[in-house]
């Protein structure tokens, strides 16, 4: 007579083949998920990249931003188009002068670049466009000597980068 | 004797399983793709307004001597006017907090004077911060819906005083 089967070997015998994930809970959530994303899916892509230590001032603008050259102001920095100029901004707050020597002339080199890409290629025109990110805590005394510097060195179609409020 | 019970109670019921494996699959490979594209903290721009010398030379000779005004508001530490040439029109004592109801009120009331006027000025004092230049900005642009003066310029207070 064969021995009666071990109660180990009962028990898998009992056990289903398939092991079954129930994922369902997972999709659930994952459901959820894509809604938000989709919510703020941005199909223009990221045209200004802002640091994370620079805070924007909210606004209640709806008009989306434009490429341009950028011109960070942080509270410790100054930053043209990535390139982070040795500047200093708390002497900067206490001259009397408007314009800023340093930045006018690194915007004059961009200036003539700019132009120099209009004369081969009459499509990229030069606008004078730029978009300035300041800190929310920055005071007008430093934005104005800003302004005024990248306005002289021909950039004229300003405007300030804002978070947009929901 | 009661009866048996009936034998299709006693059978075990189907267990209907979707196969939602591809799904997993498909959110599985949107989700980073989603993640790498959202903006979370939407970013927007507010345009200076910069009047070019032919467009001053032209404002200069005016044909429409009505809009022929200037329309400042003054902001310093302590308080925000709002000035229509020399005339000062309000005052709001702003040392508590920034409280714009009033000024948004007086220049629904100029837009509704004058349509056409789209140009304003902020004299701003040195101290003051970028955030509350913003939220001046909006506050003379728009109202809700309605556009009032959306061509902005900043100046210097002192230098309109001197």
């Amino acid at each position: 007579m064969a021995h009666p089967p071990t109660k180990r070997r009962a028990a898998r015998a009992k056990r289903p083949s398939l092991l079954v994930l129930n994922i369902t809970s997972m999709l659930d959530m994952f459901t959820i998920l894509i809604i938000f994303l989709l919510k703020s899916y941005a199909a223009q892509g990221i045209i200004l990249t802002i640091p994370a230590d620079l805070h924007l001032p909210y606004s209640t603008t709806q008009t989306a931003p434009e490429p341009g050259l950028t011109v960070e102001i942080s509270e410790s920095a100054l930053v043209v188009d990535g390139k982070r100029l040795d500047i200093d901004l708390v002497a900067l707050k206490n001259s009397e002068t408007l314009i800023i020597d340093d930045l006018y002339e690194h915007l004059m080199t961009k200036a003539r670049q700019y132009e120099e890409i209009s004369e081969l290629n009459p499509n990229a025109r030069f606008t004078g466009r730029l978009v300035l990110e300041g800190d929310r805590k920055i005071p007008f005394r430093i934005l104005k000597k800003i302004l005024y510097t990248c306005g002289q060195a021909g950039f004229i179609n300003q405007s300030l980068a804002v978070f947009q409020e929901e | 004797m009661a009866f048996r019970p009936t034998r299709r109670r006693s059978k075990p019921g189907y267990i209907l399983d979707l196969n939602l494996a591809p799904l997993l699959s498909l959110f599985v490979a949107l989700i980073p793709m989603l993640l790498l594209t959202a903006m979370f903290q939407k970013t927007g721009i507010v345009n200076l307004y910069l009047p070019t010398l032919e467009e001053a030379l032209l404002q200069e000779k005016a044909d429409d001597p009505v809009l022929d005004f200037t329309l400042a508001v003054t902001v310093t530490m302590k308080e925000v006017s709002l000035m229509k040439d020399r005339e000062v029109l309000l005052t709001e004592n702003v040392e508590n907090g920034l409280e714009l109801d009033k000024l948004v009120e007086k220049l629904i009331a100029i837009k509704d004077e004058f349509p056409d006027k789209r140009d304003a000025v902020l004299l701003l004092d040195g101290d003051i911060l970028y955030e509350t230049i913003i939220d001046i900005m909006d506050a003379v642009r728009v109202k809700g819906d309605r556009e009032l003066f959306p061509d902005i310029s900043l100046a210097d207070r002192i230098l309109e005083e001197g």
